[in-house]
């Protein structure tokens, strides 16, 4: 029996991109029965990591099935910002996914995201007085 | 604990303050007197002499005769020597005059009822406090959202994409000689140190009219805006004085990451430096809870010196001006701005007097993310 989880990919097998690029990838709910799905919510949004308090920006998100049930696969597709960039910084940090989230009939919702780097900023590092 | 202690400030002040007017205007009982004598009562302390207006009347309750000091509910006295006399001639001496006392305690009574208009602002610290902790507590038991949770139960519509771009208007004022003036930035400190300049001034002209008890109440408050208040006037006053005014303009804005733009300094004076030095500055800013606190950690991540130049003296009729480049290096992050993270650049001035403190001037611009910039594969042609 397969373990219940959302496998998400990106087409081409990339994980760099750059603003105005065409991302797309596809989505699977894996180990659950097309019955048992009642909706699939796909995002792709930026978040913030370091030290400060999270921030997110969403920038694509599209709901599959609402009410009707949705497919246990499918593709997803949107055309990327010019920014933010993804970012390594000191007390920054800016991590771009596309993640997809499973709402299951019976039981918890399922999760599965793919991480990304938008653009081609360079690891920061603290600059001496 | 900040609501605790919002609550417990505005129980004290309540009961010690408001309960007794509250009391005076509801639950007294009206009946007549004469007025038997007056005078100027004083209070005398270390702090010098205060007054307040005394009325001794005669007057019936409960079928027993009653002769008294009487006023007013509050028995606070303070400084307004004049306009104590003016109350006292008010009431003349034999004269007949509605009084009200407590049916509790028939031996006290008031000659005027109402409420102190100054006592509201001493309600209104505590209804501050409490409303200041009651947000901060709502967010805490909100809790922090994960961000993956947040964008995958974000309501539609999606929040705007460029949230996170500042808006580069907002740093530019008209340039003289270049095509865009930055504006300066006033720091944080500077406006918590006007805010706490109002707060003392309005604090100590409540305070000065009145007597010890309002003094001691308030002392705790008013000395610590008053040590703000110090602090940021002596940084506003070295900054002014020592600084004069400094201007500087750059020959494109928004700017992106490779490029380079033309930058005019222009220092007014008189003024006579060990160094003058304008530097190019990214600065990262993250603002996080600790506890029930705020902090804001900032670090710096990018520093070019774009002029260093030692032993400076400026006329009072001949400004320095200075006109050089910065370049933006490539690769580095253009302007952040979201609610707790940021990414900042700014051209920085930094004089160093002689003997006084040093003082920074800081220019923010905007940085945004190049255009057209997917970078050419190997053996691909970029248009």
């Amino acid at each position: 029996m397969n373990e219940i989880s959302v496998v998400v990919q990106l087409d081409g097998g990339r994980d760099v991109f750059w603003p105005g690029e065409r991302l797309s990838g596809r989505y699977r709910v894996v180990g659950v029965g097309p019955d048992e799905i009642q909706e699939v919510a796909v995002s792709v949004h930026w978040f913030t990591e370091g030290k400060g308090e999270s921030d997110v920006g969403v920038h694509y998100q599209e709901e599959f099935g609402a009410g009707t049930g949705a497919a246990a696969e499918g593709p997803f597709a949107t055309t990327l910002p010019a920014g933010p960039w993804s970012y390594d910084g000191v007390l920054v940090k800016v991590i771009w996914c596309a993640q997809v989230r499973a709402t299951l009939r019976r039981g918890k919702p399922l999760e599965g995201l793919v991480y990304f780097w938008l653009g081609d900023v360079a690891t920061a590092t603290e600059a001496s007085p | 604990m900040v609501t605790g202690c919002g609550v417990f400030a505005g129980m004290i002040v309540a009961y010690v303050r408001l309960l007794p007017e509250w009391r005076a205007n509801h639950d007294y009982v009206e009946t007549r007197c004469v007025v038997i004598d007056k005078r100027l009562a004083e209070s005398r302390s270390d702090d010098g002499v205060t007054w307040r207006p005394e009325f001794f009347v005669r007057y019936t309750a409960g079928g027993r005769e009653f002769r008294v000091w009487a006023y007013d509910a509050l028995g606070v006295y303070s400084n307004f020597r004049s306009t104590h006399q003016r109350t006292l001639a008010q009431f003349t001496v034999g004269q007949e005059y509605p009084v009200w006392y407590d049916p509790a305690q028939p031996e006290k009574a008031v000659l005027v009822r109402g409420y102190t208009w100054w006592l509201f602002l001493f309600l209104l610290i505590p209804v501050v406090i409490f409303l200041f902790g009651l947000v901060r507590g709502l967010r805490i038991l909100r809790g922090p959202v994960s961000p993956a949770t947040a964008a995958a139960g974000a309501a539609t519509p999606a929040p705007p994409v460029h949230a996170w771009a500042p808006d580069p208007a907002a740093c530019e004022v008209p340039g003289t000689l270049l095509r865009v003036g930055l504006r300066p930035l006033v720091s944080p400190a500077q406006i918590r140190g006007l805010a706490a300049a109002l707060f003392a001034a309005g604090a100590a002209f409540v305070v000065s009219g009145l007597g010890w008890f309002p003094l001691v109440c308030s002392a705790p408050l008013t000395l610590g805006a008053g040590s703000l208040l110090l602090l940021a006037s002596a940084g506003v006053l070295v900054v002014g004085l020592r600084a004069r005014k400094t201007a500087v303009e750059i020959s494109t804005h928004p700017v992106r990451p490779g490029e380079a733009f033309g930058v005019l300094l222009r220092q007014q004076g008189p003024l006579r430096l060990r160094r003058l030095r304008v530097s190019l500055v990214c600065e990262e800013k993250a603002s996080y809870r600790q506890g029930t606190d705020t902090r804001t950690e900032t670090r710096c991540v990018c520093r070019r010196n774009l002029l260093d130049r030692p032993d400076v003296v400026i006329e009072r009729d001949m400004p320095l001006e200075w006109q050089g480049e910065a370049a933006l290096p490539r690769g580095v992050m253009h302007s952040l701005k979201a609610a707790h993270n940021e990414v900042r650049w700014k051209l920085v001035v930094r004089g160093e007097p002689a003997r006084l403190p040093a003082f920074n001037r800081d220019f923010p611009f905007v940085v945004v993310p190049p255009a057209g910039a997917r970078p050419a594969a190997p053996g691909e042609d970029v248009p």
